[in-house]
């Protein structure tokens, strides 16, 4: 099909908009990212992210085998795919067991309405589609299920075959710890596993009415929900369409079967087109769009990404496999693609192929293409080709929408994108006979046909099904265009001052922000800065890559701005001030030929689209030319060309015609931007050919922009014409590094037809010779030992030799163009002054300027007479620049380029920016950064360390889940003893599984024999080699215990050891080279996981560390906090975190191992904790500093500081030596008064006693107990999950296991303590320490005797044991501190679920309670006094995440912060009772939020609100040292309470608070009463009203009281006024309310049905 | 005839590079490992002014363009500052007499 553009009835009416769009791809996490990666060129193929599967096991690039991969690189999401469930009203504690698709897919469809406008606007609910490609793949969802029913009681069972031994209850416990594995599969989880629900949910969650529902067409899925949601939008049937694709994971059984095609690539690199392609590469992701017909979104105002004209589908009938593509099938599906489009493929520009990378993928997809495009036309191709799967993978059921979306985003930003890997395009594609190139490069769409842009996507599936949709942009003066590439490699910031000291003050301020900012974007500060400027004297400014770039640059500005010698930085790097500006006119130069060069303002062209248009306009007049190469392919050429057209595109740059044509577009696009920033020249000129883009920007020459273009080609042909006509003679143009004096010299010596063209400047001159005299000159040139330069050009210009054509073409050309006198002062080089006013002579000198020569050093010179002290030149290269300088060389001026070849164009538009800021010069920046989003930003203040307002993504699970038992070392020693024969028993653990292997021999002598010279170095090198297999410290440690009395004991001891000092050596050095990568402090290696970054280092004497604790990083912290879980909605809520000792101490521990390199520690001496090291939302930085005792003593002092406030934390001495001492035998005291413990195990961890999470809970069973001590057992835990990014931390001292020796003397003061059995230890006197960290599953024995010491502390001495029966570590001096804590607080965060904080109250309501059901509570205020402790407690226990910030930013008393959470705590606790006792909802109080409506009454919200029909009512009140909150059913009534303490009154309280009725009644109460039937008339007052949902709106008036009942302590009331007026209904009415004396308060409490509102 | 030393000649071209700069400066220090294109961003009629400069100072001719005919036929076009210091070395101590034949 060729058949060009039908017209249609009415145009566009058979359009699709694209409205909206949203992805995740592959190192894209929104629309915004995709777009950047993609121009930039990013690959975000990479190995599988950590944690998913093991490439150890599975990857193997050389078998066929169904359960290994050849390849294992794909477009993973991994690190990107998060989800925040809370804002779709889903519970956080239902995701994790679902497909993680249904999540992302919820997400990213919000994202794509938001993105087209419907978080503003009610969206269409009920004509509104859902449709999605989604394959039928094994995922983590469903593979989770099939784990729970069948695999794991199948794994069990074959546990039990092999090992007959276990009993019941150990088979029970393993089948217990894998599906601990597992996520859960539950009634909660089985609709996220249901695969249509990706669909259904969005429907559901966003509220839509239209169908929703999936399609499979394998990789085609995508682009047929597209043409369904097209096709139901044209025939009217939906009004708004969502539709795309997902492909969320690619599990390993989707890798197999990839590979068992033999379909993905063994190079492990997709290279679509490329001679080297061979397979494809799978991809993660999901991508959709907003759809609505043309005329809807017209009518809408929406922004309109690009138009759909048709979509085309086909089967391939019968090829010869369903798995094989089929050329007439792919054909099918193009031409009806365009038949439904009615436009000729002729018109299109850029084909967004499927583009696999699979050989004959590839070789049928360009023939079917060529079918329908037909063959090459002109000498170049003319569309370009390319695949997004060259950077995310092949993403399947997505791949159409990605696509789509590329393709989409490349016609609203009018980019041809490029496509990665492809150096050689495979010659059997036949390219060169296509209309087709591989495009390579970021390259601007210069566009100029009779037709819009034009683009096809194409998606082809197994099965035989193909897909392929038209699109088209829409047009230019339509589109809002926001850019999708925000963040420029550049910004220019610019700060100004009244004097220069202030300028300083605001360098260092700018600096402390810079320095202490963590998410401000670079962008938005220089938006902030930039539109803030007032024209204050004194100016600095500073391009930058980077907020640390801007840091560096802003710390050496300030330096040199003190010294007062310093009058100005002109910095090429990018830093400006000027003590004293030039005051002088600006002057814009415009360049001429010889300025252009290929790429010129490229990405200018993309970052603004008014540069671009000025390419666009130079192509459309070309087109009329019919030239055979357009002016933007050789601007911006091809960058995959064969060698001849490389060469036909690249002279065409430096021909006449495309000379002309490409500074001038380029002189026109560089002034087209510079105006709209605004900044205006006094003056201008133009250097030979440039003096037109002169007349033209003062309108000389007075044309609109596109009728200037065309003059261009006008000046081009009157050109050609005189070269066909051989009028213009061919000369040699010759640049003569001299000035113009020296160069007529030669010319004079030289003899014949010569003459100067152009006096650029001292040291350039041109001479244009005749063919004849050239050789003469040259020889002239050498003799005189001149430099000089043949120019690449032949035209005579500005001589006599070119009077042929001035006289004739030229003044003719010039004869019919409108000619006015100049609006800004232009100078012209032919008279070195400015030019005529009189249109006569403005024609005259226009024809002169051909045969003169350009005065260019004499013109400048007469324009810095004219005051002019600024020189901008508006075009590409910047070569007017050099000359300038050199001209005016010791003269005080700038020159500055706009545009340099070795800048990109932002980068040099910065510099220039800042330069002319610098010196005062006027502009809108404004237009910088218009389509970039900018955000103000608060820069004055210090950074806010609050962090934002929504809790934090979840982190999904993509991967499969992995089946894990934690070893058995009881068992497995039972079966392969260890040997004490002089053998070793070797366990190689890997993958977190483990296995005894058989007892290697060593051939170790059998007694303390030597070996040999070299055995030593021999034996380390073998322990290094097997500890790649196992953990560094790869020896069990009873296992060497075990051995230890024996020879080989020894030695494995030993090099045990030497493993440890490499370990530890090479991680110093590490750690210490982190310093320079500049990398966060987080433990990035396995040793020394809590140092963190070396700052300095001087081994064996000094060192200093800073490590930032974290809760994103130091995972241990989410299970050290006090009170978990605060929250059941929120799973990052979390209670107080605080640093257990015992991590401290391995801090210590590590920094000491650090500064002695070779040494082990062997104990700790007065170890003390000064502060709580508290760790919030906020990271605490720690500043760590070690030193040696003495040179000779093998002591290192340690100090932790808080690096903030320099407060110091912990500190302690540590003991190292070169080898562990052998472990003593136990030696502790029996415990006296012994007898069973009575805690189990099954207890100790249940929350009452102990708060540690499961990182903590190392303490197996206490055993016994006395008045003296407890003994107990541990068990050493696995470490993988005490830090986020070191999953196997290997710990100097086992922190985990010390704290849970610690626990123990917590679980004997729970057990005999009255009081005070609450324990933190703060002090320990000694360490010592006989072996390396145990291994995980090791169980050790823990004997802890201890003495009360007054009635505020616990000292202990403790043991712990190793399985030898000697000791492992021993703790001397362990001192805790004791803590009562409130016994409200302490309920409510030993027991959540069930405490509350504040007590029932039932006096307010045993009144009411007839009328409905109630809840009221209160609380003493006063709970909190006392330690510090329990006021950062509180809090943490209650307060939702927005409430916790309020609570941080409220700047009043503490009085005023208790009440306040007072408030908060009776008022959740209330609700918490309701909730429960009305709908058995069991609820934390920092589920709830207590927030106030429009009226100011306090309201309960929350995700749990959903769950129940109706929202309680709820009220508060406070009074002194009281808080009391009561709660209603909200559907049938309202409540208000309000209690008062009973106090002395004011005289004139009466007054105030009663009208004279009021009064009188309050007579008729006895005398000794009043005073409290005053307070309770006004707690009526203020009860009655909170019950009206009101509050006093008009004081104490808007409640009238009409009676009292002194015996029931019902007072009568009404609404008055306003307040009446506002509640209508009851206005009337008389309303009861009860009162009460309860000990020193009243309290009042008022309902109102809600029937009277 | 004397000898020019390499040492001599690499500080009179750091002084002639500062008499082109003015009052520009870069925030790198200028070494003999230093670009003058891409380091010092230098445009074409910069190299050549440096080149004049070098002859005034020298007061005698050297081969220049033939040396920036060679850069112009480079890959990266572009010279380092040792370049020119061997560059200038060489031709003040060898081919003064070429140049004269």
């Amino acid at each position: 099909m060729s058949s060009p553009d039908l017209p249609q009835t009415e145009p566009g009416s058979r359009d699709v908009a694209i409205v909206g769009m949203s992805c995740l791809f592959a190192g894209a996490r929104d629309l915004d990212a995709y777009w950047h990666n993609i121009i930039s060129k990013v690959d975000s193929v990479s190995n599988p992210p950590a944690g998913e599967w093991d490439p150890e096991i599975f990857y193997d690039p050389e078998s066929k085998s169904n359960d290994r991969l050849y390849c294992k690189r794909g477009g993973y999401i991994g690190d990107i795919a998060d989800f925040r469930p809370t804002d779709f009203g889903i519970m956080p504690l239902a995701v994790d067991g679902g497909e993680p698709d249904q999540w992302l897919a919820l997400r990213v469809a919000h994202e794509a309405l938001a993105d087209a406008g419907y978080e503003q606007r009610p969206k269409e609910h009920v004509r509104t589609e859902v449709v999605l490609g989604k394959g039928t793949y094994v995922n983590r969802g469903n593979l989770t299920a099939g784990y729970h029913s069948i695999v794991v009681e199948n794994l069990v069972q074959v546990i039990r075959t092999l090992h007959p031994e276990y009993t019941d209850a150990e088979a029970a416990e393993i089948k217990k710890e894998l599906k601990a594995c597992l996520p859960p599969f539950s009634a909660d989880t089985a609709p996220a596993l249901i695969g249509n629900i990706i669909a259904g949910r969005i429907a559901n969650r966003l509220d839509f009415m239209g169908p929703n529902f999936t399609v499979d067409a394998a990789c085609a899925s995508a682009l047929l929900a597209v043409e369904i949601g097209v096709r139901d939008l044209l025939s009217g049937k939906y009004d708004l369409v969502l539709a795309g694709g997902a492909n969320v994971s690619v599990p390993m059984p989707t890798m197999s079967l990839f590979c068992q095609l033999g379909a993905l690539s063994r190079k492990e690199r997709i290279r679509p087109f490329d001679k080297a392609a061979d397979g494809t590469i799978l991809g993660e992701g999901l991508g959709m769009v907003v759809l609505k017909r043309r005329k809807d979104a017209e009518r809408d105002g929406d922004r309109i990404y690009a138009l759909i004209k048709g979509v085309g589908v086909a089967s391939d009938g019968r090829a010869v496999h369903v798995m094989a593509p089929r050329v007439e099938g792919e054909e099918l599906a193009l031409r009806r693609a365009y038949e439904m489009a009615e436009i000729s493929p002729d018109t299109v520009g850029l084909i967004e192929a499927h583009g696999t990378a699979t050989p004959i993928g590839d070789v049928i997809e360009v023939q079917a293409l060529s079918r329908v495009f037909g063959g090459r036309k002109g000498a170049l191709p003319t569309c370009a080709l390319g695949s997004v799967k060259s950077m995310i993978g092949h993403t399947m059921p997505a791949a159409g929408i990605a696509g789509l979306i590329k393709t989409a985003l490349a016609l609203y930003h009018r980019v041809l994108p490029p496509t990665l890997n492809c150096e050689e395009p495979n010659p059997a594609l036949n390219l060169q006979q296509t209309p087709f190139y591989v495009n390579t490069e970021m390259r601007p769409w210069i566009h100029s046909g009779p037709t819009p842009r034009r683009a096809g996507v194409n998606s082809f599936g197994f099965g035989g099904i193909n897909a392929h949709a038209v699109l088209e942009e829409y047009p230019v003066e339509k589109v809002a265009a926001r850019s999708h590439q925000i963040h420029w490699e550049t910004e220019v910031c610019i700060i100004e001052a009244e004097s220069r000291q202030q300028l300083i003050d605001q360098c260092d301020r700018l600096h402390a922000f810079v320095a202490g900012v963590t998410s401000a974007s670079l962008k938005d500060l220089a938006y902030t800065l930039n539109g803030g400027l007032q024209e204050l004297p004194f100016r600095l400014a500073v391009v930058a890559a980077s907020l640390e770039d801007l840091g560096t640059k802003l710390k050496t500005a300030a330096g040199r701005l003190s010294d007062p010698r310093c009058t100005q930085i002109k910095d090429n790097g990018g830093v400006y001030f000027f003590e004293q500006p030039l005051n002088g006119k600006l002057a814009f130069l415009f360049p001429g030929e010889g300025a252009q060069y290929q790429n010129m303002l490229l990405d200018l062209c993309i970052h603004f689209p008014e540069v671009r248009h000025c390419f666009d306009l130079t192509d459309l007049a070309q087109m009329h030319g019919k030239r055979d190469i357009l002016p933007s392919e050789r601007i911006f050429p091809r960058s995959i060309l064969s060698p001849d057209e490389r060469k036909h595109v690249e002279d065409a740059l430096w021909q006449i015609n495309g000379a002309v044509e490409g500074v001038l577009t380029g002189n026109w696009a560089m002034w087209t931007l510079l105006s709209h920033l605004e900044i205006r020249p006094d003056v201008i000129a133009g250097h030979s050919t440039g003096d037109y883009s002169a007349m033209l920007a003062s309108r000389i020459i007075d044309l609109p922009n596109e009728a200037y273009l065309e003059t261009i080609l006008e000046l081009n042909r009157a050109h050609e014409r005189l070269s066909a006509q051989m009028l213009v003679p061919e000369a040699t143009l010759i640049a003569v590094a001299a000035d113009s004096a020296t160069v007529m010299a030669v010319a004079t010596a030289a003899g014949g037809e010569l003459h100067l063209a152009m006096d650029n400047c001292p040291h350039q001159a041109v001479l244009v010779s005749s063919k004849e005299a050239a050789e003469r000159v040259i020889e002239q040139l050498r003799s005189r030992g001149l430099i000089y330069e043949i120019l690449p050009f032949d035209r005579p210009y500005h001589t006599p030799m070119f009077s042929a054509y001035a006289y004739g073409a030229g003044e003719e050309f010039f004869a019919g163009l409108p000619i006015a006198a100049p609006r800004i002062e232009t100078y012209s080089c032919t008279t070195a002054d400015r030019y005529p006013t009189e249109v006569e002579a403005i024609r005259n000198l226009y024809v002169d300027h051909w045969i003169r020569p350009v005065l260019f050093t004499e013109t400048v010179r007469k324009m810095y007479d004219d005051g002019v002290r600024l020189f901008v030149e508006a075009g590409p290269r910047g070569n007017l620049t050099a000359f300038v300088s050199d001209i005016l060389r010791g003269q005080p001026h700038l020159a500055m380029p706009s545009n340099l070849s070795r800048r990109t164009g932002v980068t040099q538009i910065n510099h220039l920016v800042g330069i002319l800021a610098a010196q005062g010069v006027a502009m809108n920046t404004d237009y910088l950064y218009a389509r970039r989003s900018p955000k103000k930003i608060e820069w004055r203040e210090a950074p806010s360390k609050a962090t934002s307002a929504a809790p934090p993504a979840m982190r999904l699970n993509i991967g499969l889940p992995l089946l894990k038992v934690a070893p058995r070392p009881e068992r497995a020693r039972m079966a392969a003893p260890a040997a004490n024969n002089g053998e070793a028993s070797v366990r190689i653990a890997s993958n977190g599984s483990s296995q005894t292997a058989p007892a290697r021999p060593m051939a170790l002598p059998a007694t303390n024999g030597n070996m040999g010279a070299d055995a030593p170095h021999r034996r380390a090198a073998a322990a290094a080699a097997s500890a790649r297999t196992e953990s560094a410290f790869g020896q069990p440690m009873s296992e060497i215990r075990a051995a230890t009395s024996s020879a080989a004991g020894v030695m494995q001891q030993y090099l045990a050891s030497m493993q440890t000092f490499l370990d530890v050596e090479t991680q110093v050095m590490e750690a210490f080279l982190r310093r320079a990568g500049g990398t966060p402090s987080v433990p990035q290696n396995h040793a020394l996981p809590m140092l963190g970054t070396i700052a300095s280092l001087v081994p064996n004497q000094e060192l200093t560390a800073q490590r930032t604790l974290s809760i994103g990083e130091d995972l241990f912290l989410l299970d050290h906090a006090l009170g978990r879980p605060v929250s059941l909605t929120d799973p990052h809520l979390r209670s107080m975190m605080v640093v257990p000792l015992t991590m401290g101490m391995e801090i210590l521990a590590e920094a000491a191992v650090a500064l002695l390199p070779g040494h082990l520690l062997v104990g700790m001496k007065d170890v003390k904790a000064h502060h709580w090291i508290q760790v919030d939302d906020t990271p605490v930085p720690l500043h760590i500093s070690a030193r040696r005792v003495s040179p000779s003593a093998s002591e290192v002092a340690v100090q932790v500081r808080n690096a903030g406030d320099s407060k110091l934390l912990l500190e302690g001495v540590m003991v190292l030596g070169t080898s562990y001492s052998p472990g003593p035998r136990p030696s502790l005291a029996p415990l006296d008064e012994e007898r069973p413990s009575a805690l189990a195990s099954a207890d100790l961890y249940d929350g009452r006693l102990m708060f540690h999470g499961p990182c903590f809970q190392g303490v197996a069973a206490v055993d016994r107990s006395g008045r003296n001590g407890v003994d107990g057992r541990l068990r050493t835990l696995p470490a993988n999950g005490l830090f986020r990014s070191n999953r196997s931390p290997k710990f100097v001292i086992d922190p985990v296991q010390l704290d849970a020796a610690g626990q123990l003397v917590g679980f004997w003061a729970a057990e005999h303590l009255e009081r005070g059995f609450v324990v933190f230890p703060y002090h320990l006197e000694r360490l010592h320490v006989f072996g390396p960290p145990s291994v995980a599953g090791d169980m050790l024995q823990c004997r802890v005797r201890l003495q009360l010491q007054g009635t505020e502390t616990i000292t202990s001495d403790i043991d712990l044991i190793a399985s030898d029966g000697t000791v492992h570590m021993r703790l001397e001096g362990w001192a805790d501190r004791r803590f009562d804590p409130p016994k409200q607080l302490h309920a409510g965060w030993t027991r959540p679920l069930e405490a509350t904080i504040s007590e029932p109250w039932t006096t307010p309501i045993s009144a009411i309670e007839p009328s409905g059901v109630f809840e009221c509570v209160r609380l003493d205020t006063t709970v909190a006094s006392g330690t510090g402790l329990w006021k950062e407690l509180w809090p943490s226990l209650v307060l939702t995440q927005n409430e916790r910030r309020v609570f941080r930013e409220r700047h009043v008393s503490e009085a005023r912060q208790l009440e306040w959470l007072s408030g908060r705590t009776v008022a959740k606790d209330a609700v918490r009772l309701f909730v429960r006792s009305h709908y058995g909802l069991t609820l934390l109080p920092a589920d709830i939020e207590i927030a106030q409506d429009e009226h100011g009454k306090p309201t309960a919200t929350g995700l749990w609100t959903e769950q129940i029909p109706h929202v309680p009512d709820l009220s508060i009140s406070h009074s002194g040292k009281l808080a009391a909150a009561v709660v209603c059913d909200g559907s049938k009534q309202r409540i208000g309470i309000d209690v008062q303490m009973i106090r002395e009154l004011t005289a004139d309280f009466e007054d105030i608070v009663l009208t004279s009725d009021e009064k009188q009644l309050l007579a008729s109460v006895p005398q000794g009463m009043r005073q409290q039937w005053l307070l309770r008339m006004w707690c009526t007052k203020e009860a009655v009203s909170k019950a009206l949902g009101r509050g006093l709106i008009e004081g104490p008036s808007s409640v009238g009281i009409i009676g009292l009942d002194v015996r029931t302590g019902i007072v009568y009331s009404r609404p008055e006024g306003k307040l009446a007026a506002v509640t209508s209904g009851a206005a009337l009415r008389e309303m009861p309310c009860y009162t009460a004396v309860e000990g020193a308060c009243v309290v009042a409490i008022a309902v109102t049905e809600r029937g009277t509102l | 005839m004397n000898t020019v030393t390499p040492e001599v000649i690499l500080t009179d071209v750091l002084n002639l590079l500062n008499q082109l700069a003015r009052d520009w400066e870069y925030s790198g220090e200028i070494t003999s490992e230093t670009w003058l294109f891409a380091d010092l961003g230098f445009e074409s009629i910069d190299a050549v002014i440096l080149a004049s400069f070098v002859q005034e100072h020298y007061g005698r001719p050297f081969p220049f363009p033939q040396l920036l005919a060679e850069i112009g036929e480079r890959e990266v076009k572009d010279l380092r500052i040792n370049e020119l210091v061997e560059f200038i070395c060489q031709h003040s101590n060898t081919d003064a007499a070429g140049a004269k034949a």
